[in-house]
């Protein structure tokens, strides 16, 4: 069943590098994030679905509405130039060769005290973003 | 071995759309499909507590990510 994931993952892809509407965009990566979290469940059943999902979807989307926001905000467009970079970046893909432990007895637990910890890390992160964002 | 190709995918679809940007936007977007392969490579650890830290830092980083272009884009630059 993954592998039909994988073909909507690389027709998602192809949508968002062919169109040329950055709307268009964001609704396929939203889709995109959707079929991820789907993977998820299908690699793992036992996981809390819930907790992926949701966080996958709302994140995903809500913050669509913020880019689709910032890229109406202003029409003077100004070229920027990343193939350098990307491609520099593709260049760890054969890192992934690399042997691994292959455990396949699955932790289901959450660590508790992973909660406040996330929790700082998302307020630091929401009030730099505050900071950044405003006036 | 179709889970390694789902996140070679995700990788290069990312990248691919990062190097054929020719926005801001574009590479946020370009960007969040690799966050995405990162929360894969998270779950193919079979670890929850992994899987979790790995959604919450995307959450944060994109926010940041985010945030910065917003500003960007008052300031005439997107």
């Amino acid at each position: 069943m993954l592998w039909v994931v994988s073909v909507l993952a690389v027709l998602l892809v192809l949508a968002i590098i062919r169109t040329r509407d950055n709307i268009l965009a964001a609704v396929s990566l939203t889709f995109l994030g959707i079929a991820v979290a789907g993977a998820v469940w299908l690699l793992r059943p036992e996981f809390s679905i819930a907790f992926i999902l949701i966080t996958l979807v709302y994140v995903v989307a809500a913050l669509t509405l913020v880019i689709v926001a910032a890229a109406s905000l202003s029409e003077e467009s100004r070229a920027v130039e990343m193939r350098p970079v990307a491609l520099a970046s593709l260049g760890a893909l054969p890192l992934l060769l690399l042997p691994g432990t292959g455990r396949e007895v699955a932790t289901v637990h959450v660590d508790l005290t992973l909660l406040p910890l996330v929790a700082v890390l998302l307020l630091f992160s929401f009030v730099v973003a505050a900071e950044l964002s405003h006036d | 071995m179709i889970e390694l190709a789902f996140l070679v995918i995700l990788l290069a679809g990312g990248m691919a759309a990062v190097a054929a940007a020719n926005s801001l936007v574009r590479v946020i977007i370009g960007t969040e499909v690799v966050i995405m392969a990162g929360i894969w490579g998270a779950a193919l650890s079979h670890d929850l507590s992994l899987l979790a830290v790995a959604a919450v830092v995307g959450v944060a980083e994109t926010v940041l990510m985010v945030a910065a272009v917003y500003r960007l884009a008052k300031e005439g630059y997107v």
